[in-house]
């Protein structure tokens, strides 16, 4: 059963980047749905309470106060029940180390909060446009993003 | 002072006649007990002691003499009418006597020895006295030594405590810097995102409102670029592995890197041999990155740029050092034929924040030389700039092949 991706889970506590986000994910398929919350704790109890129809992704934001995104990227892989729904970490930070962490923790891709609308939405695009199968290789041909596929050199 | 020790007033009346005709102080004492009591008041220089007298007797009082430490090294002569025996005689000797002489005395050779004597004691004394002194002295200049010491161990345990204080304390900075030009970048990016929103959607109808928020963008680009570029420098404070590493191809990634810019500028770039060092591979990228973009930036307008990056293995850590095969470290040089910088500015150029030129000749941040000394400064190396304006410039930099904390040289990095 390979279905496209409609359902987003998105934990962020900044409103304008929520805003942007969800405006962003509107204009590229009004059909997706997008779940927001602003922390890793958030993430559990909505999760948990999702059981039927679980989130084809979720989007971590790595910077939440309370529980923040790496721990709740951990705590994630370690449930039986989500480790298998993809995560895509984002941040404004853009060090390297913290992409590569992001990949060793499990999370699909690691993304630079864009400064340009363009680009988020070049990112959804891929993303809604895919399947489960082929998600990693669309987000991988994104600009910006380094995910498994295309883990940099350095 | 002389002691003559006598019972008879009219023997002690001769021999001080006689010792002070020939400039000797005398004091005298008629028995073997007055004697004792004289000697524990004051120094004599020697001591003429009759052996015959009521009471105690000379033996008696040259034994208690010896017996004293103040005066056991006075000599003593024995002088007696009597006695002429030699068992007296060995007698007196063991007794701490120095001389015996027999009387009735020949007064000249009593004067001899008196003298004799005499020079011999005050020469004992004045060693003793020298001997004294130099103890003191020894003990005052321990004393000092120790004192130093003791100070010296103060002030470098002051010293490692301040120094502490300054390493957590930059530190501190450091971090402060990390975070704050981090945080920095988020409300900037907001900046950015909106004013582009804007100028896509919303600028219809509004021709004249879009060079304003060209500005603001131009404005916040530039602000990204100082931040990224501080983020940069303040990262540089973290401990980086050090890895064997071909710099040749760190040079050949970097200019991958700027392959754009290159081919606009129709820059000839030739690089020559360059050797594997060991160096944190990331922060070597970031040199050339820095040295080969600012040679290209600072190009003349009409000249396309021609960079040459070279490099020499040599013997010593000197500008000077002779090329040598099996040398310890490397010679890097990056010359161009650009605008070049007035050699009055050699020292300021590694500062941070400082530019030569304005900011709408040439872009830029006044960072990308400062990390580059800091790099070459993390890599125990040196780095120098030559120039003439309007000529070109040229850097030459300076780095030991090996690293004592490098990982092991199982593989070379790339």
């Amino acid at each position: 059963m390979d279905e496209l991706i409609k359902i987003i889970l998105l934990a962020d506590d900044d409103d304008d980047d929520t805003e942007l986000f969800c405006e962003a994910l509107f204009e590229v398929d009004p059909g997706v749905t997008c779940t927001c919350v602003r922390d890793g704790k958030e993430v559990l109890e909505v999760l948990s309470n999702m059981k039927e129809s679980l989130p084809d992704i979720i989007f971590l934001d790595v910077n939440m106060p309370g529980m923040n995104g790496w721990e709740c990227l951990t705590r994630l892989k370690e449930e039986e029940a989500f480790r298998l729904i993809p995560v895509v970490m984002y941040s404004t930070s853009s060090l390297q180390r913290n992409a590569n962490e992001a990949l060793e923790l499990g999370a699909v891709g690691f993304f630079i909060k864009p400064n340009d609308f363009k680009q988020l939405k070049t990112l959804l695009q891929a993303i809604t446009t895919s399947s489960h199968n082929s998600l990693l290789n669309s987000i991988s041909q994104v600009p910006g993003i380094t995910s498994k596929r295309t883990t940099s050199p350095s | 002072m002389i002691l003559i020790v006598d019972d008879k007033p009219e023997n002690i009346f001769s021999l001080k006649s006689l010792l002070q005709i020939h400039a000797f102080s005398v004091d005298t004492a008629a028995s073997g007990e007055e004697a004792l009591r004289k000697i524990l008041k004051t120094d004599y220089t020697l001591i003429i002691l009759d052996v015959q007298m009521p009471g105690m007797d000379g033996f008696e009082v040259a034994e208690t003499i010896n017996g004293y430490s103040r005066s056991k090294d006075i000599p003593i002569i024995f002088l007696s009418a009597v006695n002429t025996d030699k068992q007296f005689i060995f007698k007196g000797y063991a007794a701490g006597a120095i001389d015996y002489v027999t009387k009735p005395f020949e007064p000249d050779s009593l004067l001899l020895k008196v003298k004799a004597f005499y020079r011999l004691s005050t020469q004992t004394k004045k060693l003793y006295q020298m001997q004294k002194a130099l103890e003191a002295e020894i003990k005052v200049r321990k004393k000092a030594e120790e004192s130093l010491e003791q100070m010296v161990q103060q002030r470098t345990a002051q010293l490692v405590t301040a120094n502490k204080e300054l390493e957590e304390s930059n530190n501190d900075l450091q971090q402060y810097a990390f975070i704050a030009s981090h945080d920095l970048q988020e409300p900037l990016r907001k900046i950015q995102t909106f004013t582009k929103l804007v100028m896509e959607r919303h600028l219809t109808g509004y021709p004249e409102a879009l060079p304003y928020l060209q500005k603001v963008l131009y404005s916040s680009g530039r602000m990204r670029n100082l931040i990224d570029d501080l983020l940069s420098y303040s990262k540089l404070s973290s401990a980086a592995p050090f890895r064997p590493t071909s710099l040749a191809q760190v040079v050949a990634d970097v200019l991958y890197d700027l392959e754009l810019i290159i081919k606009e500028k129709e820059a000839v770039i030739t690089v020559g041999n360059l050797p594997n060092a060991e160096v944190v591979p990331a922060q070597m990228r970031q040199l050339f990155q820095n040295l080969i973009s600012n040679s290209l930036k600072f190009s003349k307008e009409s000249v396309a740029p021609v960079i040459k990056i070279d490099g020499e293995i040599i013997t010593s850590k000197s500008f000077n050092g002779l090329p040598s095969d099996d040398g310890s470290f490397c010679k890097l040089t990056i010359i161009d034929n650009g605008i070049g910088f007035d050699n009055e500015y050699t020292d300021k150029i590694f500062s941070l924040f400082q530019r030569l030129n304005t900011r709408s000749q040439y872009e830029g941040t006044g960072i990308g030389l400062a990390i580059v000394k800091r790099i070459v400064d993390k890599h125990k190396g040196l780095i120098n700039a030559k120039s003439t304006e309007g000529n070109g410039s040229e850097f030459t930099i300076l780095l030991p092949l090996k690293q004592p904390e490098a990982d092991a040289p199982s593989k070379i990095t790339y």
